[in-house]
């Protein structure tokens, strides 16, 4: 029991909710991901429109193996390419774009590759809004969800939603039992979905034990990996195992903003086995790679993320703000890098550059403003 | 208040346009030495905010190369032309000149005076009223100090190395104003290798005619170039001072 009074929280009336809704834009459910009906616009298209994007096109870049060769997914790719699912890391300190970026990326995903992708929801965070209208909302089932909208301003009192006004947001809300549940019902090809974890990870111990391959250590004073007191951010290694063994092997990109939570480079041998997952994140890289599951990730410094992550990573991004490295010992899992001047430092936000061993490249992108300043709080009880 | 509004800005551009006509009617006559030439190029460089052309500097360096060339001939008064040169033809030598002005020194004008221009008025809608009178004097006094002060460097540099330096160790020192005077564009070894290379110690350190003149090639060709690119970082254009690797043109979207 409570022993502080806490009183009941502030919350907006029914007409300041309505109001804050309606800041939203409305959902897109005319598109042919929403309808089946081929004839339509696809997702990719309709969001393309929306923000203003140009077709994607290959030829803009110096250098194939860089971008092209990160974004254009293909099982057997020849020359300079690699076949499979790619990865990157891009690095930046915040406000430099990197939300933005990944909500970017995410669109050229749907658009090159027909992509299933999937962003890691967070209860703190929803840099995902901008792409809200196309948004399949996928929860686990069984449990409470709430969900709020907090302004920027934090005196203002939060607008509590049910279940059933997140439809005002997002396309759809649909539930999941499991992460193999998850991906071969939930998921659609061509769509864009964030995904809230597991709090109890129902399932996710079952997966790891499928799998003879992969043996850690079980935390002391405990019979199994997973364990629904973990923190839910575990949840997520079991997805990306069951994606990876157990399908279905549409192309999927995993969007795993501020990674460091989950994979830090300080993870310890601790209580729940968060040293032990992120092996096992490491050893299940390869194979993702081989089964067609991109992974996606953005930081804010390289330090931050745990080192076998790391030594995986076969592309890096730097975002405005920060100088690129210029020498390989600043990257882990690199041998050779090829910029010998700093240069990303004086970028504008909206602009950076690509990087892998053989070449680099700089790019942009365009910004892709949410329609509101409120953030969007979901939290998953247990 | 309509006649108050362009005051504050018009001191700013009028002293740029002086400063040049100034130095246009110097030149006009003919500068009294090579090295006077170099200092007049350093001058205009602050002067136009670093918008001379580029060939203005590489076209120059290729003056003191071996014998006298005759654009840097035609550049000062007939006593200090020699070699080939010696009986450079005056009427000549003055359209060249002219030429010259009319070409690069002109253009370059126009354009840092179109630079400032753009500063003062942007400042002046931010104030929005009367009070605009105040902080654009700011704006006015801020941005002097730093080109005045980039100017202070900048000679102290060129008349340390035209005099020579005593011994190695100097160098060192004036490596370190050499930094300030290009507010930092210069390559990470720059000061390092002038230091180390024995050919480079002996032209700086040495008293003969040859290592004068040799210095003075040194200083078009390795000085006055990073004095351009170190006025156009500080005048806020560093976004456009191109890179050797990358294009002018803005990359495209990813």
């Amino acid at each position: 029991m409570s022993t502080i009074e806490w009183g009941d929280e502030s919350l907006a009336d029914d007409e300041t909710t309505r109001e804050v809704l309606a800041q939203f834009d409305d959902p897109v459910r005319s598109t042919k991901q929403a309808t089946g009906n081929t004839s339509r616009w696809s997702d990719a298209r309709h969001m393309r429109e929306r923000f203003r994007m140009p077709a994607w096109d290959a030829s803009n870049f110096e250098y194939e193996g860089v971008i092209p060769n990160c974004w254009e997914h293909s099982w057997d790719a020849g020359g300079e390419r690699i076949a499979g699912g790619t990865d990157f890391l891009a690095r930046g300190k915040p406000g430099k774009g990197k939300s933005t970026l990944a909500n970017y990326v995410a669109v050229r995903m749907l658009e090159i590759n027909n992509e299933k992708v999937v962003w890691r929801g967070s209860s703190s965070r929803s840099e995902w809004l901008p792409l809200a209208p196309y948004t399949v909302l996928c929860l686990p089932e069984g449990v409470d969800v709430t969900a709020r909208l907090e302004s920027k301003d934090p005196t203002e009192p939060a607008v509590k939603l049910s279940i059933d006004q997140l439809g005002e947001i997002v396309r759809e809300v649909r539930r999941y039992a499991d992460p193999v549940d998850l991906n071969r019902r939930v998921l659609d090809e061509g769509t864009f979905h964030v995904v809230y974890p597991d709090p109890r990870l129902r399932g996710c111990q079952e997966i790891y034990e499928r799998d003879p391959e992969k043996q850690y250590d079980t935390p002391p004073e405990r019979e199994t990996l997973f364990h629904e007191n973990d923190p839910a951010n575990h949840w997520w290694f079991a997805w990306a195992l069951a994606r990876v063994n157990h399908g279905p092997h549409h192309w999927t990109t995993w969007i795993c903003d501020e990674i460091g939570d989950i994979a830090p480079q300080s993870v310890s041998k601790d209580s729940y086995g968060s040293y032990q997952k992120v092996e096992l994140l490491k050893d299940m890289w390869v194979d993702a790679r081989k089964f067609g599951l991109s992974i996606f990730l953005f930081g804010h410094s390289e330090v931050d993320i745990h080192r076998y992550i790391r030594h995986k990573i076969r592309w890096r991004i730097q975002m405005p703000g920060t100088a690129n490295p210029t020498t390989a010992s600043d990257v882990v899992g690199f041998e050779s890098i090829r910029m010998n001047r700093e240069v990303t430092d004086e970028y504008p936000i909206g602009k950076a550059l690509m990087y892998n061993e053989t070449n680099f490249d700089p790019f942009r992108w365009k910004d892709m403003p949410s329609p509101t300043s409120y953030k969007l709080k979901i939290e998953v009880g247990r | 208040m309509t006649d108050a509004t362009p005051d504050p800005y018009r001191p700013a551009l009028v002293t740029l346009s002086e400063d040049v006509r100034e130095r246009v009617r110097e030149l006009r006559d003919g500068l009294a030495s090579e090295d006077r030439v170099l200092r007049w190029v350093q001058e205009m460089t602050i002067r136009t905010l670093g918008r001379l052309d580029m060939r203005v500097y590489t076209d120059l360096s290729r003056q003191y190369r071996g014998q006298q060339g005759v654009l840097l001939a035609a550049l000062v008064v007939p006593h200090e032309r020699r070699g080939r040169n010696r009986d450079l033809d005056d009427e000549t030598a003055e359209s060249l000149r002219e030429r010259f002005l009319s070409h690069y020194v002109l253009p370059a004008h126009r354009d840092a005076f179109r630079r400032l221009r753009a500063d003062a008025t942007e400042y002046i809608d931010a104030a929005g009223d009367d009070d605009s009178h105040a902080p654009d004097q700011q704006r006015f006094i801020a941005m002097r100090p730093a080109l005045t002060e980039l100017q202070q460097w900048q000679e102290r540099v060129l008349d340390d190395l035209l005099a020579g330096f005593d011994e190695r160790g100097a160098i060192l020192d004036w490596g370190q104003d050499v930094l300030l005077a290009t507010h930092g564009e210069l390559d990470k070894e720059w000061v390092t290798r002038v230091h180390e290379e024995e050919s480079t110690v002996a032209v700086l350190t040495g008293e003969t005619v040859a290592d004068k003149r040799a210095r003075r090639l040194f200083a078009a060709y390795h000085i006055l170039p990073q004095f351009r690119a170190g006025v156009r970082v500080l005048s806020g254009r560093a976004g456009e001072v191109p890179d050797e690797t990358s294009d002018k043109q803005e990359v495209n979207y990813a």
